[in-house]
Formats: C-alpha cells, sequence, structure tokens
C-alpha cells in the first residue's frame, strides 16, 4: 500500500467510527496517538570531570577552566505514529474490542451452559451494572451479528496484510 | 487465483458493518461486563482443569436459571439482586467460592473491589453471616480486569500496584484485552502478575493465563497435602 491508501483507509475508518456507537474506541486511539510511541533515543550528556580528578595539566595549568567531558547514554523518549501504525492502532482497536466482545460472549455462554447441561440459546444471562440490568441473554438473535461481526473480521484481516 | 477487492471497496465492507454493529458489541461497559465474566469462566475453567468440581449458585442458595452478573462493585453478602458465583470443589480441600465485582478488605482496613474475586467458602459464609466483606488474606485469587479499545494508561498499573500493597490475597493478577509497554515494564519491575492482550483469538495468551491460574489451585490443594 502506498501512502495515499493509508491516509484513504485511516481517514475512511476514522469516520465510521466517529460516526458510530465506537466512537469511544476513537477517543482511546486519538489518546495513544497523542502520548506517542513509547521510544528509547541516545543523547549526549555533557560531563564536567569530579572535582577530585588531578591531571599534569590541571596542576600545570589552575587558571584554565574544568575540562568538560561529553558521553552517550540512553533515554526513554516517544515518537510519532506513522500513518501505517496509526491504521494499526484502529484495525486493533476494532478486534480488540467489538470482535473480542462477540468471541468473548460466545465463549461465555457456551462455557456455562456446557456446564449446565443446557443449550446455549437456552441459557440467559443478564449484567448488572450499578443497579441497571443489560438486556437478558445476547445469544438468542444472534445469527445477523455473527455474519456481521465475520465480514468484519475478514475485511480488516485483509486490510492488515496489504498493510504490512 | 481470486482477485484482491478494491481498496474502497474494502473500507466500504468495514464501515458498513462498523455501522450496523449491535450496541451490545459496541458500548464500553457491554465490552468490560462481559471481559470479567470472560476472566470468570477461565478461572472456572482453570479449577476444573486440577480436577475441581465446578456448580453455580444464586444469592438465594438455588441453583440458577438466569445467571445475573454483577459488574459494578456491592457487597458479597448484598441480597439487592439474585447474583450468581460458582462454587469450585477441588480433591480433598474446602471449597472455594468465585465471584465477580465484590468488595474485599485489605491489610489497612480499607475496602477495595476486586473484579473477580476467588476465597475460601467459609470467607464467603462468614460475609454473608455477619454482612461484613470478606477479608483478602482469605482470598485465593483477586484478579483486576481492565477493558481498553487501546494502550491502557500507566495510572492504572499505578493504581494496580497500590492495590496490590494492600491486599493479602494470594495472587493477584491484572489482566487486560489491550497492553501498553510502560505498564507491563512497571509491573515486571515490582513482580506482579499480569497478562495482556486476553482474548480468545490469543490462543498462546490464554493458555498462559490458564496455566497461572491453575499453578493457584495446584499450590492450594497442596497446601492440604
Amino acid at each position: 500500500m502506498a501512502e495515499i491508501d493509508y491516509e484513504l483507509a485511516v481517514a475512511s475508518i476514522r469516520k465510521s467510527l466517529a460516526t458510530s456507537p465506537l466512537d469511544w474506541v476513537l477517543r482511546e486511539v486519538n489518546e495513544t496517538l497523542r502520548l506517542g510511541k513509547p521510544a528509547v533515543r541516545t543523547i549526549e550528556e555533557a560531563k564536567e570531570e569530579s572535582t577530585d580528578a588531578v591531571h599534569y595539566s590541571t596542576l600545570a595549568q589552575e587558571s584554565q577552566p574544568r575540562k568538560q567531558t561529553r558521553r552517550k547514554t540512553k533515554v526513554p523518549s516517544t515518537e510519532a505514529y506513522s500513518t501505517k501504525e496509526e491504521l494499526v492502532l484502529l484495525l486493533d482497536s476494532i478486534e480488540r474490542t467489538a470482535i473480542a466482545t462477540m468471541d468473548m460472549q460466545a465463549y461465555v455462554i457456551e462455557d456455562i451452559a456446557q456446564r449446565q447441561g443446557l443449550s446455549a440459546p437456552n441459557l440467559n444471562i443478564v449484567f448488572e451494572r450499578d443497579g441497571q440490568l443489560s438486556s437478558p441473554s445476547f445469544h438468542e438473535k444472534q445469527s445477523p451479528v455473527v455474519e456481521q461481526v465475520t465480514t468484519l473480521r475478514h475485511a480488516i484481516a485483509e486490510l492488515r496484510s496489504r498493510a504490512r | 487465483m481470486a482477485t484482491l477487492p478494491p481498496l474502497p471497496d474494502l473500507l466500504n465492507e468495514i464501515t458498513t458493518s462498523i455501522a450496523n454493529l449491535p450496541v451490545s458489541l459496541t458500548a464500553q461497559s457491554a465490552g468490560g461486563d462481559v471481559f470479567e465474566a470472560y476472566v470468570f469462566s477461565l478461572i472456572i475453567d482453570a479449577a476444573e482443569s486440577e480436577g475441581g468440581v465446578v456448580d453455580f449458585r444464586n444469592v438465594d442458595g438455588a441453583v440458577p436459571t438466569q445467571f445475573l452478573f454483577r459488574t459494578s462493585p456491592g457487597h458479597l453478602y448484598s441480597q439487592a439482586q439474585n447474583y450468581t458465583y460458582a462454587r469450585l470443589q477441588l480433591p480433598n480441600v474446602p471449597m472455594l467460592e468465585a465471584h465477580l465485582g465484590v468488595y474485599v478488605s485489605g491489610k489497612s482496613q480499607l475496602i477495595h473491589e476486586a473484579d473477580v474475586v476467588v476465597l475460601t467458602s467459609a470467607e464467603a459464609e462468614l460475609s454473608r453471616t455477619n454482612s461484613v466483606p470478606p477479608r483478602s488474606h482469605q482470598c485465593l485469587l483477586a484478579v483486576e480486569c481492565k477493558f481498553y479499545a487501546s494502550n491502557i494508561s500507566l495510572f492504572l498499573g499505578r493504581g494496580f500496584v497500590g492495590l496490590c500493597s494492600d491486599l493479602s490475597a494470594r495472587e493477584c493478577f491484572f489482566v487486560t484485552n489491550s497492553g501498553s509497554t510502560s505498564v507491563q515494564k512497571l509491573l515486571v519491575h515490582k513482580r506482579l502478575s499480569w497478562e495482556s492482550q486476553l482474548r480468545p483469538n490469543q490462543a498462546v495468551v490464554v493458555e498462559r493465563f490458564r496455566n497461572a491460574l491453575q499453578e493457584v489451585f495446584k499450590d492450594y490443594v497442596a497446601k492440604y497435602e
């Protein structure tokens, strides 16, 4: 993919996320971009010679200023993400939220149903958050959702392989 | 050889799919809830792999017909809802219970929330009888779950370090569906247990986490041998 393709892909996915209930995902990616990519930089550090260092030259010319040396040192830093890396961040974030959520839902329902000797569609799971109950279960009406997520999963995998 | 779809078509497929996703897959809270339930399931799997027998109970003592999991923290003894928990019976040792989103008390006598906790059934019973939070030293496992879209912030790692210093659970885990180099470095430096990128399609990560959980159950059994 050429740089222009990365830009097109990033702009398109950004717009899609911004206008969907996954806008929170975009906010998190923006925060990651703002913080920058962790990196290590080598810098040159000026170091004054220690006071107990005695040189013949110093003894000979006491009036001269103390000699400075420079040494290389590694420091943690950050650098900007490239457009290609931004695309990868966006694809990763979709995979680890919407797609992973469906995979985890399926795992939990099947796991518990198996233990209870029930078939997954007959299992009813509800989450309580701050006193509010979620809509019961997420398995019974799932077929069109599974199809939707499968399409998304394949499209992301395809785009990811092109972006390599 | 199949021809690849043009880039605009591929992008269109992605944007259309995103637009049609149901709220159960897009809300941050929904993802967080499911992530905790997923970790709860992995814990149960690990107990079973160590020879444990697992069953479920509701707060009223009945076998659940509907599973109700608490995802914002509450007291283990609360009867506000008929919450579900798991009972784990490992061979020849006192029974354990696994709960989601309950408070536990730390060394400082402060009360902390544990996203997923495994504790002795005796301590859970004590909590229910006396309406007090279970004590962390009676907890075998406490897991802090973080569900995020992008890299997690360092403050979450710092919070976990603080939490661990006050909990005396045998093992505390920090698990996330995401990751962060800085958080990982911090937790490694502090010698705390963590797992990142934990989600079903990451087979190696899932297996490693399950194995780490099994170790905890193995040690618990060994204590009584």
